[in-house]
């Protein structure tokens, strides 16, 4: 049965290979039916896993590398933590794919588009099912290749092609934490594999567990646009919604919160890099909800919210409490991917993604309104949803951990509220604004949303399943509250998720104006200014450095048109005249300057 | 019988001469595509039969051997490439094949000897028929080329002479394999600085590496896929044979800084090109640096470098088949949409610079990846660190070119397949063979280069 393994990864890397060589050649009934269904057979194949295969289940493949010390298999692994993530990957992808099929209808990539999908589902299936470090980074550039490819789909658009550059560069940042993290753990414990990582992580002395760690986090935060790698997310937005619902809210992004989870051991061994995992969590959770406050564009609204979200998750690891964690990651995949489908169903029917536009949606848009609703109100914390549960799960554990990090995660969860409601009530409500006809969505985009909406409300309620399933790790255990406490914290997150949607309600509905802070609000609006920040810091000395250097070192590059055309006349072959041009001369130098400096030095320090 | 491919190459090459002279192109390009692939077989049967031959001059061991084949077929990838190519740019065929031909036969020479005044002359053969390859475009630029790379040749030739003459006087003989390097005198530290400087030069790394990005420039597109490839294994399979001057404490540094100042300043410079050869240039400098990580490793980083080679053959020449296809249309504007007028060149060129920016699961990933990994477990951390870095801002040029292909407006156009396409599919098929199974050839790397 281990070869079930295979199979949830072979349907849509079948599919890909499928779509790219012969996609020009299909109908688009052909693909529509071809590439979700092979998705829905990598679902039903991590089901039957589910319930047959037992934890720690190792699918071999074939050697991968093996020189010296290094051994390095391709093979599958089937444990609890995996099987969540492949449960939840493969299930929310197949319902997204589905969506696809009416969103992208009359777009001329089809085929590119779903080629691309699967190719992402498959990377992404291939990351959480890999039993080794090497062979996770192959899944985590894959889906990032996918998702800038994805951004970047529309690439007629600069905006578009731009968005996905800066993905592609950021992330690049976040990788060099992580191949040197990698390189180090190989090094020091010289095996690559998770389960002797994990039940090594005892060898390793604290500084090179927090070296290590803090490595690989580096890596984290540009997967999982955290503080400081979080800046290409929301441009990240350019993309196709079912894209950013699936890549960029449900799955993708949230690979470094599994990644850290994955190797927790490490991280516990050095208590200061999972304190600063919990910090980087919580300030990034309230630093991307203060943004959201005041954007206007419904989609970048969902994407901060997002960056917040995966901030809780971080937290929620960082103090400890893995499963909790990997909970909200759960339950943040279904309410937060049907926040953006729902929100591409709106931008479908009318063409904008501007809220100001918005307004008065709820009667022409009833379903789209509902399991928005749903969503809005799982997202916020309100009792009896999914977000409810995780949320204050996190939270609970974090008030056990350090009451800091708690009272900012339960203010974060106020403005969470305010602002998804704020983005309810700019859109639903009111009198329409600039907009005459809406419609609502054919039913193969309407049907996904709905088993989304069932999950974002159920999905919560197996939290004690989840974390004894879990507890099979071996590394996850949550810290025990006093009943009491417990009320209080549900009591205190509840009525500030409360007072938050009272105060979109009053100034949205009820004043039906906008507010604006004057210097807070345009800071919020200009979000605190930290991509100028970085464009000062490191993209223009790189450009203007090589420019430089450039000028001075490479006297054959050609500036323009006009130079080049002149230089080919006046040389006009004569041979002799590139004698004159000094450059073999100052080559030469370079040369001789090279060897002698080097002689001299050497042959001093043999003295 | 060592000497049997050498002597098929030759042979067929100067078949290739004569047949050119009297009957026509068309039986040179038949003479020099027999003389490669006959020679590649041979070089396999050669195998079985390792050890010295020619007075002891010669070296069939398993780096040259493994090395020698690879040249081989890197040839004859540039055989194919230059197939379509050279009917547009109005070069004489004959020429081309019989130079190229020629040239490889220089490499063979200097990759499996243990004398060095052998090596010398593989090197001479292999640099002259380079300079007149530079030169066969009829334009000012080829030109230019051509009498740059000689005048700065001379220099390193220069340099690999003296070297020759301090290593005599300091050891007794010319052999490679002689304990010269052990040796603590100031003569024969001076004799391994000049010898590894002049083959620095053939390899491109910084401070010799100015010429590279006129010569790439001006030569005819798949010449300069063969010098970015072939004259590098030539130079770096030498250099692994002198490595035991490289690991000299009062020596390493030399190496390190020159390793740290190719990858660095190659990745500025590329950024700001408008032209891809020369881009491709400095790609080919950076990747000499990364090469250079495996030298510090002493013979034992010999199976890393020879499995980076390769790969770096492979995707290079994939990259130099797609622009020469271009018929030297060479500026990025040229790319321009080429998503749109040519996909299936788009799609591979996009292939081979992914993989020559080191994404999984390309084999350009894995080569660097064991690179890195190998020289962080020897403990050069701050070059790893510098490498990484490298290969992390490299990713922005590389991707400039994908960008201009794929995200800039362009006509439709025509869905033709350019001759070059075969040289795509062998280096396709490599790049991700290699990346994906690459247990079989390491675990023979390992196992006979150790």
């Amino acid at each position: 049965m281990k070869a079930l393994l295979g199979l949830i990864i072979l349907f849509p890397a079948f599919g890909a290979l499928f779509l790219v060589l012969f996609g020009r050649l299909l109908s688009k009934k052909l693909i529509s039916w071809l590439s979700p269904s092979l998705v829905g057979l990598s679902f039903i194949a991590s089901l039957i896993s589910f319930f047959t295969l037992k934890s720690g289940t190792l699918l071999y493949l074939f050697p991968w590398l093996s020189v010296g010390n290094l051994q390095v298999d391709f093979a599958l692994l089937w444990d609890p933590l995996s099987a969540v993530m492949a449960l939840t990957v493969s299930g929310v992808a197949f319902l997204i794919h589905i969506y696809s099929v009416g969103y992208m209808g009359e777009d001329p990539g089809f085929a590119r588009y779903f080629a691309y999908l699967n190719l992402f589902t498959f990377s992404m299936l291939l990351l959480v099912l890999s039993p080794n470090l090497p062979m996770m980074f192959v899944g985590w550039e894959g889906v990032g290749l996918c998702s800038y490819l994805l951004i970047g789909f529309w690439f007629e658009k600069e905006t578009a092609a731009n968005a996905g550059k800066k993905a592609f560069i950021v992330n690049r940042v976040g990788d060099f934490g992580f191949l040197l993290g990698i390189f180090l753990l190989f090094t020091i414990l010289k095996d690559l594999n998770f389960s002797y990582i994990n039940s090594h992580a005892q060898v390793l002395s604290p500084a090179m567990a927090t070296a290590v760690a803090l490595l690989l986090f580096l890596g984290a935060t540009g997967k999982s646009a955290q503080i400081p790698l979080y800046i290409w997310l929301p441009d990240a937005m350019e993309g196709p919604t079912p894209v950013s619902a699936l890549i960029h809210a449900a799955t993708m992004v949230t690979a470094g919160v599994y990644m850290v989870s994955r190797l927790f051991p490490v991280y516990a061994r050095s208590g200061f890099a999972l304190d600063l995992v919990a910090w980087v969590g919580i300030i990034t959770a309230f630093f991307a909800a203060t943004i959201a406050l005041v954007q206007n564009d419904i989609k970048k609204v969902l994407a901060y919210s997002t960056i917040s979200q995966i901030g809780y998750m971080f937290a929620g690891v960082g103090v400890g409490a893995v499963s909790a964690g990997m909970f909200h990651l759960f339950t943040h995949a279904f309410f937060k991917s049907l926040l953006f489908l729902a929100a591409g169903s709106v931008i479908h029917a009318l063409g904008t993604q501007d809220m100001r536009k918005m307004g008065g949606l709820r009667k022409e848009m009833p379903v789209t309104f509902w399991v928005f609703l749903i969503a809005a109100l799982a997202i916020s914390g309100i009792p009896g949803f999914s977000g409810f549960f995780s949320k204050d799960e996190i939270l609970a554990q974090a008030f056990a951990k350090n009451r800091a990090i708690w009272a900012i995660g339960v203010i974060t969860a106020g403005l969470t509220a305010f602002y998804m409601f704020r983005l309810i009530f700019m859109t639903f409500y009111g009198k329409p604004k600039g907009w005459r006809h809406a419609h609502e969505s054919p039913p193969v985009m309407t049907v996904p949303m709905i088993i989304l909406a069932f999950f974002s409300v159920v999905s919560g309620w197996i939290f004690a399943a989840f974390h004894h399933f879990l507890e099979g790790l071996g590394y996850v255990h949550l810290r025990e509250l006093a009943p009491s406490a417990e009320h209080i914290l549900v009591a205190v997150s509840v009525s500030l998720a409360l007072i938050g949607i009272g105060v979109a309600w009053w100034v949205y509905v009820r004043r039906e104006r906008g507010f604006n802070f004057g210097i807070i609000y345009r800071v919020l609006a200009g979000k605190y200014y930290v991509d100028e920040f970085y464009e000062v810091l490191f993209v223009t000395p790189y450009t203007q450095g090589s420019r430089a250097i450039n000028r001075y070192f490479d006297k054959g590059i050609i500036d323009g048109a006009v130079e080049g055309s002149g230089k080919i006349t006046m040389e006009g072959g004569r041979l002799l005249s590139l004698l004159q041009t000094g450059l073999i001369k100052d080559y030469g130098l370079w040369m001789a300057a090279g060897v002698i400096l080097a002689l001299t030095l050497a042959i001093r320090g043999l003295l | 019988m060592g000497l049997i491919p050498l002597a098929i190459l030759v042979g067929f090459a100067v078949l290739a001469i004569i047949f050119d002279l009297f009957l026509g192109r068309w039986w040179a390009k038949l003479f020099s595509y027999l003389g490669v692939a006959l020679a590649t077989g041979a070089e396999v049967l050669v195998w079985s039969h390792r050890g010295k031959f020619l007075s002891d001059l010669l070296l069939q061991d398993p780096v040259g051997i493994f090395s020698a084949a690879l040249i081989l077929i890197f040839t004859f990838m540039v055989f194919l490439t230059a197939d379509g190519y050279d009917l547009k740019a109005g070069i004489r065929e004959g020429e081309l094949y019989i130079l190229l031909a020629l040239s490889t036969a220089g490499a063979l020479v200097m990759v499996t000897t243990r004398h060095l005044l052998v090596a010398f002359l593989g090197m001479e053969i292999l640099s002259v028929a380079n300079y007149a390859l530079a030169g066969l475009r009829r334009d000012s630029l080829s030109k230019e080329a051509s009498v740059k790379y000689a005048l700065l040749g001379v220099f390193a030739s220069s340099f690999f002479v003296l070297g020759m003459a301090f290593y005599y006087r300091a050891g007794g003989n010319l052999y490679i394999d002689s304990r010269v390097a052990a040796n603590p005198s100031p003569l024969a530290l001076g004799a391994g600085l000049l010898l590894v400087s002049a083959l620095m030069f053939k390899a491109s790394l910084f401070p010799f590496h100015f010429w590279t990005p006129d010569v790439y420039q001006g030569s005819p597109s798949p010449v300069t896929g063969y010098f970015s490839v072939v004259t590098k294994i030539a130079a770096f399979v030498l250099l692994l044979r002198l490595s035991d001057f490289v690991i000299r404490p009062e020596f390493r540094w030399f190496l390190a800084a020159s390793a740290v100042l190719s990858m660095i300043y190659a990745n500025f410079v590329a950024l700001k090109q408008t032209d891809i050869k020369r881009l491709m240039a400095y790609s080919s400098i950076s990747h000499a640096g990364y090469m250079a990580l495996a030298l510090l490793l002493g013979k034992g980083g010999g199976w890393v470098l020879l499995f980076y080679l390769a790969v770096y053959g492979f995707m290079n020449l994939g990259a130099f088949a797609v622009i020469s296809s271009m018929a030297e249309r060479n500026s990025l504007e040229d790319y321009r949409g080429l998503s749109r007028l040519n996909p299936p060149l788009a799609a591979f060129l996009a292939f081979f610079l992914i993989s020559l920016a080191g994404f999984p699961p390309t084999a350009g990933f894995l080569g660097k990846f064991l690179l890195f990994s190998e020289a962080g477990g020897a403990g050069y951390w701050a070059l790893v660190v510098v490498a990484v870095l490298a290969t992390l801002v490299s990713v922005y040029y590389y991707l400039r070119v994908v960008l201009y292909m794929f995200m800039k407006e362009g006509q439709e156009g025509g869905f033709y397949f350019p001759t070059s396409i075969l040289s795509m599919f062998i280096s396709l098929f490599f790049v991700l063979e290699l990346g994906i199974f690459p247990y079989t050839l390491l675990a023979f790397l390992k196992v006979f280069v150790g």
